[in-house]
């Protein structure tokens, strides 16, 4: 069953000057769905849309044209119904300064109208100052600030819009842990991010965007398959470029005194000519970002 | 089996009790102010306004200093009520509190949407227009407030004086300055969820109430523009003709009531339609 689904969604932001309206374009015609139980990334980088889109869902902005629903409801007519039993957390979080946090949670509280389940275990795990007025809390309490208020009514569906971004490794580790557990439980989330090895981490399915379109959906795990390595080596030696290059190899580049490979799912080979010199230095590591989507495109181009 | 349904019922008035807690101690303040500042308007009268005689003085003026000073009717500086309405009512309920309150209002909604606390709060199952017609109601205990501190000044201080002066037509020009300060109060909302911005949203606030108090004044006293008149707030509130002249009439009050609806309403309504950007 399909928790999220949006179809054609496509958002253009209109800026009026004196003179003229100018639109720019937010997201275009995204269509994808969430299944339940699911955990589906939203992986691109800044201004991708990914923001947008989450907006859009929760009826803070609306579509140009193209529909969503959340639980079987339209975004745009049942969206209060949504709202029930959906938690977000927004990407640019805010609070009322002068609040405290127990107060600032009470007052959620009773505007959600639900008895707040799992508020107590939330707090346990995220640790918060609750008499503490919000004004003096580091950016990292805000955030576990924010991520008890989208789960402690106990929603089916979490909407996250980079939810980690301010939170210290350990936080951050016990947020990956609560997300499975809540997986478990049979929720649905949907979570953005710009980091490739958090969206490997916890999703099931991610949605690559980039300047308002999805590039591709790709089940994680085929994600990481797909997504290869990247080596930066150098020689004591002398080698060129063309005594590395195997069938692996996507891209090659000379640095800095040493070469930097990129290679798809395998690096048998690779290593293999490697090992045939003399290496000083040798640095595996995850594609960046940025590195999956030149992947990506390049897949696009040879079809 | 039995299965349990939570009651999905929101606490009345939620959103008018955070917009009071957060307002109060602004508005205890400025409550205060009025209360203080209309005793000593009281004392005034007490200490110089029977020694000078001041229609005396007034009358030297041409007439056009006069309707600046003083509304429709031409009032008498010598008593009580024309004394109370030209150097305290007037100004203070024309000009200070309406600039007042368009502070606090600007920052209802617009102050939300600048400092992103929107965002969270909109992501709960509330209707929009339930949000404005909330904080709505929290300034309206603030506009109750204020007039009730505007009368009980002039209880207190005209019986301290021992001054001869009914304070029911002061509690009856305080009735009929509820509906007048609504109207702002909505008006002040409707700019609040137009700007994105607190501080525009104010400053636009305030601009509307003096450009609205000149238009009053000129408007009495240059005939040719009698009619923008009748668009200023001002022109429906007459606190000199109750105060002084001891006639009241309701028209005006009820008028101002139905705009201050229509207001709310257009408030609400481009509320819930807004991009919350």
């Amino acid at each position: 069953m399909d928790i999220i689904s949006t179809d054609k969604l496509t958002k253009f932001y209109k800026t009026r000057s004196l003179r003229s309206i100018k639109e720019t374009r937010g997201i275009e015609n995204l269509s994808f769905n969430v299944k339940k139980g699911e955990v589906f990334g939203f992986l691109g980088p800044n201004g991708a849309g990914k923001t947008t889109t989450m907006r859009l869902l929760l009826d803070l902005i609306r579509p140009t044209s193209g529909s969503a629903k959340i639980l079987g409801m339209d975004i745009r007519d049942d969206s209060i119904e949504i709202r029930r039993n959906v938690g977000y957390i927004p990407g640019e979080i805010n609070f009322y300064n002068t609040m405290t946090a127990d107060y600032l949670l009470s007052y959620y509280q009773r505007l959600q109208g639900e008895s707040s389940v799992i508020k107590e275990g939330l707090l346990s795990i995220f640790d918060i100052p609750l008499d503490r007025p919000i004004k003096t809390f580091s950016r990292g309490m805000k955030q576990k600030l924010a991520i008890v208020q989208g789960f402690m009514h106990d929603p089916d569906v979490i909407i996250m819009d980079e939810p980690t971004s301010g939170l210290d490794p350990l936080v951050q580790q016990k947020f990956y842990d609560f997300l499975l557990s809540q997986k478990k439980k049979g929720k649905t989330i949907f979570i953005s991010t710009h980091i490739l090895s958090e969206a490997q981490r916890v999703c099931d399915r991610v949605a690559i965007i980039r300047d308002g379109n999805i590039v591709a959906i790709e089940e994680v795990a085929k994600l990481q398959a797909k997504s290869g390595r990247s080596i930066v080596v150098s020689f004591e030696d002398d080698v060129s470029a063309s005594d590395l290059k195997t069938d692996e190899t996507v891209s090659i580049r000379s640095t800095n005194g040493g070469f930097r490979i990129q290679t798809g799912p395998s690096l048998t080979r690779t290593l293999q000519l490697i090992a045939k010199h003399k290496v000083k230095d040798i640095t595996i590591s995850e594609p960046s970002l940025e590195d999956v989507f030149m992947q990506y495109y390049e897949g696009d181009n040879s079809v | 089996m039995f299965s349990c349904n939570t009651t999905k019922v929101i606490t009345v008035f939620e959103i008018t009790n955070h917009t009071v807690r957060e307002k109060r101690n602004g508005i205890l303040a400025f409550s205060a102010f009025i209360f203080i500042f209309g005793i000593m308007m009281v004392a005034a009268y007490d200490s110089i306004g029977t020694e000078l005689d001041f229609d005396e003085v007034l009358e030297s003026y041409p007439d056009f200093i006069m309707e600046f000073f003083g509304g429709d009717s031409i009032l008498s500086f010598g008593e009580f009520g024309g004394f109370y309405t030209l150097e305290f009512v007037t100004w203070v309920w024309f000009l200070i509190i309406p600039a007042y309150l368009a502070m606090v209002c600007s920052g209802l909604i617009a102050g939300e949407i600048e400092n992103k606390t929107a965002d969270m709060l909109l992501s709960y199952p509330i209707d929009r227009k339930r949000i404005v017609l909330e904080k709505y109601l929290g300034v309206l205990a603030a506009v109750l407030l204020i007039n009730l501190m505007g009368f009980l000044a002039t209880y207190v201080g005209v019986a301290a004086y021992g001054i001869d002066y009914s304070v029911k037509w002061v509690g009856y020009a305080m009735l009929q300055a509820t509906p007048f300060l609504l109207v702002w109060v909505s008006l002040f909302l409707v700019v609040s969820v137009v700007f994105s911005d607190a501080k525009k949203a104010s400053t636009f606030s305030i601009a509307i109430v003096f450009f609205a108090y000149f238009v009053d004044v000129l408007s009495k006293i240059w005939n040719e523009i009698s009619f923008l008149g009748k668009l200023s707030p001002m022109h429906y509130f007459d606190p000199g003709l109750v105060m002084s002249k001891n006639v009241v009439r309701w028209g005006d009050p009820a008028l101002l009531i139905v705009v201050a609806i229509a207001l709310i309403g257009l408030a609400a309504y481009i509320f819930e339609k807004k991009d919350i950007l």
